[in-house]
């Protein structure tokens, strides 16, 4: 049982605590006092008791959401967005708070994962995203800001057909990255006709092997009796390794070449997708997948959303875009956002590395990330949870007195006390006789081990938060009003977002995506002559614009951290109003007096 | 030595027959109703219904999808009425009026429906295509987009009806064109002013032509579209009615990000209906569209293609039973033709004869075809696909009979001359507009503008230049349709021609093949073999007790098999008891379908 470690004393007091905010949030000076408790994260005597040292398969996930929403039935809604190839419920959870207005009156950061069957830290760290920002919504101020101000569209997972048949049947590490929709992978007319085979029914499919003395290509390593290494040139060994396990189905003379589904929903995207043959695992034409389609056009129902995060694994990188070399590099400005958030998440995140996915990784087209950036407009990063290298405390080095071919072994002994690899034995197989098989299961290799993966959903979700924190948000500064003479003036607004997002992508500029931002002055006795932008030293001229003065176009929004102002000459009195709208920074306006 | 010889099917007289032109009766085929008007959805849904009804032992009407306006996807199916396996057989695929004004192009597709179903065991040419494949015609797939054709007569739009705001400013369609002289149409307005860079064409005063400084010629006019400015914004006509043109919303260089292209690929109900239609249809062995694009009247020329690179990562281990060809086509950095490919395009220029020959069209399609169906049809879905205007200006220009030899086509003549003599295609158009007495220009007449005051308005009509006069209509649509059924013959039929069992020691033998193609196509293109889409033709041995492999696997696929008489021999080795009977399928489902013969092994031996 996590979370017991601390006394009684302390879940006691933070019990007694969030009775009074219950009951205080009208008596702000409680709530005062609750601020300055000390405090733990993550909380250890939560509402919820959700664990994080275990997977949540599809019911699972079901549970902890219903689970969450009766403890916070204010703040979480559970919406299902579409459905699956195989019938299952899209899954989105939204976190907002009502009192502060609607969720898509607000600046929204969009989080999904496991797109790929297989992936499926991402569920987890979901999962705890929304209860951690839940529990700490009373204690942590910074918490409770955040919700107040933002909203969060958490699809738990974009796969729930490939999730689910990865934690139900048989499969390696990397297979059920797919959907399941019947694919012909092979082009026989026939679907999905040779998967792998579990030949000892342990739910692992592991490597094959046959003993054939003195004409094999394969002998067991020195080092280590379960390791299989080549035989030097010139020399025979004793064993031949037969692939995955399996057997040829269908009879074409290949193993495994057909199994469920065998496309990818990450290569199903419309920026910059390209045809099966030339991206293996596009599928038809973009969003030709439920699953896909569905997500599409949530996002699009939601112009809102200014921040993404899409979790995979592995190998523990923080990846933003471009997909491909020929997509050309994002403007400075866009960069600079991506990379003032790229560059803190290496600090949050140990042993993970922010980099260019085309670039540094592979090429990608069609890909998530790409479409929410170009098509959509919203800075998006997609993490490979878990790396490898969180093993081992350190990479290795000559020094080390495990030999490299090794230490994966050593791992799995010294400290998963060997629940990890599956010791080579005898099975028997129709066309290759006995053979045996052996290797490692499913949950090595890309799955982060049980006790280490509510810090891997603790820094993933602290980093999303992160990101979300940096979306833009619109605030006006101070209004400047000038008598020119009679009841003419000059009226002077500043726009500011101090966040590091800017309130409108150049990407989506260039792409004519979605609303540009508006400048706008308004009152019931107004008449705007001009309106446009400060120009000479002191911003003492005008740039007036061409049209529509009343409501100037702000193409390129506001850049991070960094202000927009313009000038109008009008001549009225009363008050007026402006207002400056941004579909992603969010509207602000204020009303003023002329005088 | 050959033991054992299991059919032996007749193939000599095909490969004499497939280049013959059909030799139709000179009457008209189509007889359900008239062809001498374009059909709204209401009409052309009876008239559908109607061919169907007295036919429907041939034909079925499926609605594909209904569309944002409330009407029916019209599909009609055309296949054997003996053979339950309408799926199985090969598929050819008709899309027309994809464009809602393209009206030309839904006339040509009921008239083909109406021409098979009353053909049908009267005309031995259709009774054959319709006995060997599946017709597949969606007639109009943008119904929505017809009906602007009534409903807006006055603004030309091939687009769909949905609202889309093209200037980005947050409303929708809020400043389409107006008519500012009250004749019922939105043409052109034209405007003095000291920077136009318009003047009027000294050959032509109807018309304007663009100052060239360079000849000392001075503009004197602007041109916009006749409206105001009805959002205020100090743009005109600048968000017009209209979304998305599902001519533009496919894949294959797809234009991203301009104005009707659709929020992206395959974004609207149509072309949803017809992608999934077309991915859940193995058959398909050939797309045919009447639209303004053509590939037909000029054939497609292939492009030069670099071979694409291989970057095989470093330090790459080979994993077991995986062939460094494998690996190689794995990291090969393919890239997307953008012309036809060279394999492929003396396919097209035969066809392209042909049709000039059959229907006499002469002349030039529309341009930027980009995102476009047959496109898509031919780069992505691996089809031959063939797509054509059915009408365009210069088939108009006499009234010479098609089907003359291709050497001494006068329409070809005129336009070459026209060419030289410098007459520009509007120049032609108003020509033709004369001589066939035909109200497609509005001469420029004086209007007073609310903002730009003294204008005049004139120019081209709306839909003037898409569709041919209605007298026209009948004999355009039976040229194409007995283009089509000649066409449809010509896709690869895959026949298992030879079985052979030899002994080749006490209780072993050597199974061998042999499948034929008689028909003109390859049974899949060059395209066809790149994309993967078109199947290979799969021959197995069924498993049977007591037959041990030798040489195999049970199940082998042969990627291509060319037409005029392309062979291909697949081969076993068993062992196996005397006498044993194997079963030995064949699956060619889009050239073919499936075939299935047993075989029996035999007990003499070397």
């Amino acid at each position: 049982m996590p979370g017991t470690t601390h006394g009684k004393m302390i879940s006691g007091m933070t019990r007694a605590l969030r009775c009074a905010v219950i009951a205080g949030t009208l008596i702000p000076v409680l709530t005062t006092a609750i601020q300055a408790q000390p405090f733990n994260v993550p909380i250890t005597d939560p509402k919820v008791n959700l664990r994080f040292d275990r997977y949540h398969d599809y019911a699972a996930v079901g549970e902890a959401i219903d689970q969450m929403i009766e403890a916070f039935p204010k703040f979480l809604r559970l919406e299902i967005i579409g459905t699956s190839w195989e019938g299952r419920d899209m899954r989105c959870v939204v976190i907002n708070n009502p009192d502060t207005g609607p969720d898509t009156a607000k600046t929204a950061f969009y989080v999904d994962g496991s797109i790929h069957g297989n992936e499926i830290q991402g569920i987890e760290v979901n999962l705890y995203l929304i209860w951690f920002l839940m529990e700490n919504y009373d204690t942590l101020p910074m918490v409770r800001e955040l919700v107040d101000t933002r909203a969060f569209y958490v699809v738990i997972t974009q796969n729930p057909d490939g999730s689910q048949n990865w934690f139900e049947f048989a499969n390696t590490g990397s297979s059920s990255r797919s959907g399941t929709r019947p694919l012909d992978s092979d082009n026989d007319g026939r679907f999905d006709e040779d998967g792998s085979d579990d030949l000892d029914g342990d739910g692992n499919i592991v490597q094959m092997r046959k003993y054939m003395p003195g004409a094999g290509t394969m002998k067991v390593s020195d080092i280590d009796s379960r390791l299989m290494v080549p035989v030097e040139q010139g020399e025979v060994g004793d064993w031949i390794m037969l692939g995955s396990e399996g057997i040829d189905n269908d009879g074409d003379g290949r193993i495994n070449e057909d199994g469920p589904g065998g496309y990818d929903l990450n290569r199903n995207w419309p920026t910059d997708w390209q045809p099966d043959w030339i991206q293996g695992g596009a599928h038809w034409y973009p969003l030709s997948n439920p699953e896909s389609r569905a997500v599409a056009d949530f996002l699009l129902a939601h112009p809102n959303i200014a921040g993404a995060q899409s979790w995979h694994n592995t190998g523990g990188m923080i990846l933003r875009g471009p997909g491909s070399a020929d997509r050309g590099e994002y403007t400075y400005r866009d960069r600079q956002a991506l990379d003032y958030i790229g560059e803190r998440a290496e600090l949050i995140l140990p042993y993970y590395d922010y980099i260019v996915l085309w670039d540094d990784l592979y090429t990608v087209h069609g890909g998530f990330i790409d479409y929410t950036f170009d098509n959509l407009g919203i800075f998006t990063f997609s993490n490979e949870l878990w790396s490898s290298r969180q093993y081992y405390n350190e990479a290795w080095t000559e020094e080390s007195p495990i030999p490299n071919e090794q230490r994966q072994l050593f791992y799995n002994d010294a400290v998963g006390m060997g629940a990890w690899y599956v010791d080579w034995h005898e099975v028997d197989h129709p066309t290759y006789g006995t053979i045996e098989v052996g290797g490692w299961s499913k949950f090595y290799g890309r799955m982060t081990p049980p006790f280490m993966l509510q810090e891997l959903c603790h820094r993933n979700a602290m980093f999303a938060i992160f990101h979300a924190d940096q979306m833009p948000m619109v605030e006006l500064g101070d209004i400047d009003i000038e008598q020119h003479e009679g009841n003419s003036w000059r009226i002077t607004a500043t726009a500011m977002n101090p966040k590091a997002i800017p309130t409108r992508a150049d990407a989506a500029r260039q792409n004519r995506i979605g609303l540009p931002d508006f400048f706008g002055i308004e009152g019931d006795d107004l008449t705007v002559h001009m309106g446009g932008f400060p120009s000479g030293m002191l911003g003492e001229q005008l740039n007036p614009v061409e049209r529509r003065p009343e409501r100037i176009s702000i193409e390129s929004g506001i850049s991070g951290r960094d202000r927009v102002t313009v000038s109008w000459i009008v001549s009225g009195s009363g008050s007026v109003t402006i207002t400056y709208e941004s579909t992603k920074g969010g509207t602000v306006s204020r009303t003023v007096p002329l005088r | 030595m050959k033991l054992f010889r299991s059919i032996a099917i007749p193939t000599l007289a095909a490969g004499f027959l497939i280049l013959v032109l059909p030799t139709l009766s000179g009457t008209l085929l189509a007889q359900t109703g008239s062809y001498d008007a374009y059909l709204n959805h209401t009409d052309l849904t009876a008239r559908l219904q109607s061919i169907v009804e007295s036919h429907h032992d041939l034909c079925t009407l499926e609605s594909m999808a209904v569309t944002t306006g409330g009407h029916d996807l019209w599909m009609v199916t055309i296949g054997n009425p003996n053979n339950g396996h309408a799926a199985t057989n090969p598929g050819l695929l008709v899309v027309a009026n994809i464009e809602g004004n393209h009206l030309i192009g839904s006339m040509a597709a009921l008239y083909l429906v109406d021409y098979l179903a009353n053909g049908y065991e009267t005309e031995p040419a259709i009774t054959d295509l319709i006995n060997t494949h599946t017709i597949y015609v969606v007639p109009r797939l943008n119904p929505d987009g017809a009906e602007l054709y009534w409903s807006q007569a006055g603004t030309e739009m091939p687009w769909k009806a949905d609202p889309e705001d093209d200037d980005r400013d947050g409303s929708a369609d809020e400043d389409p064109g107006d008519d500012i002289n009250g004749d019922g149409l939105v043409t052109k307005m034209r405007v003095r002013d000291p920077d136009g860079i318009w003047m009027v064409d000294p050959d032509e005063p109807r018309l304007l032509k663009r100052a060239d400084r360079t000849r000392g010629e001075r503009g004197i006019y602007t041109i916009y579209t006749e409206g105001v400015d009805d959002d205020a914004d100090g743009e005109y006509n600048e968000d017009g009615l209209g979304g998305t043109h599902l001519n533009h919303n496919w894949p294959h260089q797809y234009p991203y990000y301009q104005d009707h292209a659709g929020i992206n690929q395959v974004s609207e109900i149509e072309t949803r209906a017809l992608a999934d239609f077309a991915f859940t249809h193995r058959n398909l062995v050939m797309a045919l569209t009447f639209s303004p694009y053509d590939n037909l009247i000029t054939s497609p020329e292939a492009g030069f293609e670099r071979e694409a690179p291989v970057n095989i990562p470093e330090g790459l281990e080979l994993p077991p039973g995986v062939s460094m060809e494998e690996v190689m086509e794995y990291f090969r950095e393919r890239k997307a033709p953008t012309s036809i490919l060279s394999q492929d395009a003396p396919y097209y220029r035969f066809i392209s004869e042909r049709f000039r020959e059959m229907t006499g069209l002469s002349g030039k399609g529309a341009s930027g075809e980009a995102g476009s169906w047959p496109q898509f049809a031919y780069y992505q879905l691996g089809l031959p696909s063939f797509t054509t205007p059915v009408w365009t200006l210069t088939s108009e220009d006499d009234g010479e009979q098609p089907g003359t030899s291709s050497d001494d086509i006068p329409r070809a003549r005129i336009a070459a001359l026209a060419r030289r003599n410098g007459t520009s295609e509007d120049q032609q158009w108003l020509q033709w507009f004369e001589s066939n007495g035909i109200e497609g220009f509005v001469d420029w007449t004086p209007a007073n503008h609310p903002d730009l005051g003294d204008v005049e308005v004139g120019g081209f009509a709306p839909n003037a230049r898409v569709n041919p006069p209605v007298d026209r209509i009948a004999d355009l649509c039976e040229q194409h349709a007995r283009f089509a059924v000649w066409l449809g013959a010509q896709t690869a039929h895959v026949q298992l021609v030879d079985t052979e069992v030899e002994a080749t020691g006490p209780g072993y033998y050597q199974i061998k093949a042999t499948i034929q193609n008689d028909r003109y196509l390859p049974s899949a293109l060059e395209m066809g073999l790149r994309t993967r889409r078109v199947q290979p033709v799969t021959l197995r041995l069924l498993p049977v007790d007591g037959m041990v492999l030798i040489q195999g696997p049970l199940q082998q696929q042969v990627r291509n098999v060319y037409g005029s008489g392309g062979r291909a021999t697949v081969e076993w080795r068993v062992q196996a008891p005397p006498g044993t009977r194997v079963t030995l399928e064949m699956l060619a489902p889009a050239a073919g379908g499936l075939t299935s013969v047993t075989i029996s092994l035999n007990q003499e031996g070397r």
